[in-house]
């Protein structure tokens, strides 16, 4: 096999595959009825994608590494790696938040998840820091980690379609970033996305009366952490100019699913809803991937005109 | 006895100890050998001294980039009396391989990580002369935050003059495994795209210090 295909596979392809094969019973009846294992379930598909692809892209011990001393490892500590440990960490979070909110009422399922919300931007603030950062940098973090959480909750039925898209953006960013292994793990998450909505998609058909998956909850806290801390490690580690508005505006492109909003509440048909809530983001995504390719183009155009310095033959 | 008389004893004892002298292995400083030099001090020519590095790519052909602008120092007596010592430090971000996006993609997590480790440095620990103006080094290599010790071969190639004044010139060359340092995208995954062992071959030119009045 050809060894570029063989490495898409293995990092990108299997880790979402066997997440969405593992948690797939949650989006079929009768797993699928209930609202907050069917969160819990799509959100470990995630954090659980992004892990198998983070050690299969590097190593079980560089997550190993961010909370223990290693006996005769003596490759290095980065912080980048903290990525592995957090999506790890996304796995029980995602079932203790879909438990919690599993018998209460509306506005208090709310309250139960802007206030996870806010703690998992908080300790990402507090524990998760990256080249360059400081305080400010820390709290904008954690806000941009707020944000982010909020905006998936809007993104409705068409969560997992969005998430295939903005997934899709961060792998896009991180290849022009220069930063290949994090391009994967997006690449990753991206099929995931697709698998999960795929399956859900069937498993609506199944059977009647079956709910779209949404995000209420669990779902929205992990999906809103990984994309805020994708885009902040993102920014952090660039090497080719790619902007920081430019990944903070990837980390926030769920938010563009309320743009046809006014279509979306005349839409009758569920697949119709999810069609105008995921155009908005495709529309956004496209027009930022654009963007961001034209300045790098000008960039790289700009660069050819640069000449050297003989100016000083003896260096003195 | 009478003045006069005294004259060629003075004379043949003069000859013989100016005789004696002349054939004396011991010179008039002490009796020890020649002086060796104090090592000079020479710092590094940013301009002139680079690091340039080869690694073979997809298994095919050999690709070579350049770290610019070493800095640093070298001490060594300029007659080659012992063995030189090495400091020099090469930035991350000075990697140049005449294509900004490659660039780009080296200074990146996936190769030397320039946000995490700016910069790559060698000191050296011990000498072994092996030949004339050309030694095996041993010292301490750090990249990426790990540091193993490695063995150089360095070449004095000159000692010249510039308006500046003194120039001394090294080469040194050294493989590694990059691996060893964590750097192993390409080896494994994607299999084969980069090769593993990086030769490098490092041009260093330094100004001598002046000597103090």
């Amino acid at each position: 096999m050809n060894p570029i295909v063989q490495y898409v596979l293995e990092v990108v392809v299997l880790p979402a595959l066997i997440a969405c094969a593992a948690f797939s019973p949650f989006l079929f009846p009768p797993l699928r009825r209930r609202a907050w294992r069917v969160e819990a379930a799509v959100g470990t598909v995630f954090a659980l994608t992004f892990f198998l692809s983070f050690i299969t892209e590097l190593d079980h011990r560089a997550v190993l590494r961010q909370v223990i001393a290693i006996e005769g490892d003596d490759a290095p500590f980065e912080r980048w790696h903290r990525l592995g440990l957090v999506a790890l960490l996304l796995v029980p979070a995602a079932w203790l938040l879909g438990f919690a909110r599993r018998k209460r009422s509306a506005s208090r399922g709310m309250t139960s998840t802007l206030g996870s919300a806010l703690l998992a931007a908080i300790l990402c603030g507090v524990f998760v820091s990256f080249p360059g950062s400081g305080l400010l940098i820390q709290v904008a973090q954690g806000v941009l980690i707020l944000a982010s959480i909020l905006a998936w909750l809007l993104t409705n039925q068409a969560v997992l379609w969005n998430a295939w898209v903005v997934f899709g953006v961060l792998a896009a960013l991180a290849g022009l970033g220069g930063f290949a292994s994090l391009a994967v793990m997006c690449g990753a998450l991206s099929v995931a996305g697709f698998g999960t909505a795929f399956l859900a998609g069937i498993g609506a058909r199944s059977a009647l009366q079956i709910d779209p998956v949404r995000p209420a909850g669990a779902m929205a806290v992990v999906l809103g952490t990984l994309t805020a801390l994708i885009a902040r490690c993102g920014m952090a580690y660039d090497t080719t100019g790619v902007s920081p508005v430019a990944w903070a505006a990837a980390a926030l492109l769920p938010l563009a699913s309320v743009a046809f909003s006014g279509r979306f509440r005349r839409a009758e048909r569920n697949r119709a809803k999810t069609f105008w809530a995921w155009l908005g983001v495709a529309i956004l995504a496209i027009a930022l991937l654009g963007l961001v390719g034209w300045q790098q183009s000008a960039k790289e155009g700009a660069g050819d005109a640069g000449g050297d310095d003989y100016s000083d033959m003896y260096g003195g | 006895m009478k003045p006069l008389a005294l004259v060629p004893t003075l004379a043949i004892a003069t000859t013989i100890s100016t005789l004696l002298l002349a054939a004396s292995p011991v010179r008039q400083d002490g009796g020890a050998a020649p002086a060796a030099a104090a090592p000079a001090s020479i710092t590094l020519d940013p301009v002139h001294s680079m690091a340039v590095f080869r690694i073979q790519h997809l298994g095919a052909g050999y690709f070579w980039g350049r770290f610019n602008e070493l800095s640093g120092g070298i001490t060594w007596p300029l007659d080659d009396s012992a063995a030189p010592s090495f400091d020099v430090t090469a930035q991350v971000n000075k990697v140049d391989t005449g294509s900004e996006k490659l660039d780009g993609n080296l200074q990146g997590p996936n190769f030397f990580n320039q946000a995490e480790f700016p910069t790559i440095t060698f000191k050296s620990k011990s000498a072994k002369k092996l030949g004339e103006r050309r030694y095996a080094v041993t010292g301490d290599l750090t990249l990426r935050g790990v540091t193993k010790s490695i063995e150089v071969d360095c070449t004095v190639t000159g000692v010249g003059k510039a308006p500046t004044g003194q120039k001394v010139g090294m080469e040194c060359t050294f493989a590694i495994n990059r691996a060893d340092y964590g750097m192993k995208w390409g080896i494994d995954a994607p299999k084969g795209a980069l090769g593993s062992e990086v030769k490098m071959v490092i041009a260093l030119e330094g100004d001598v210090a002046k000597a103090k009045d």
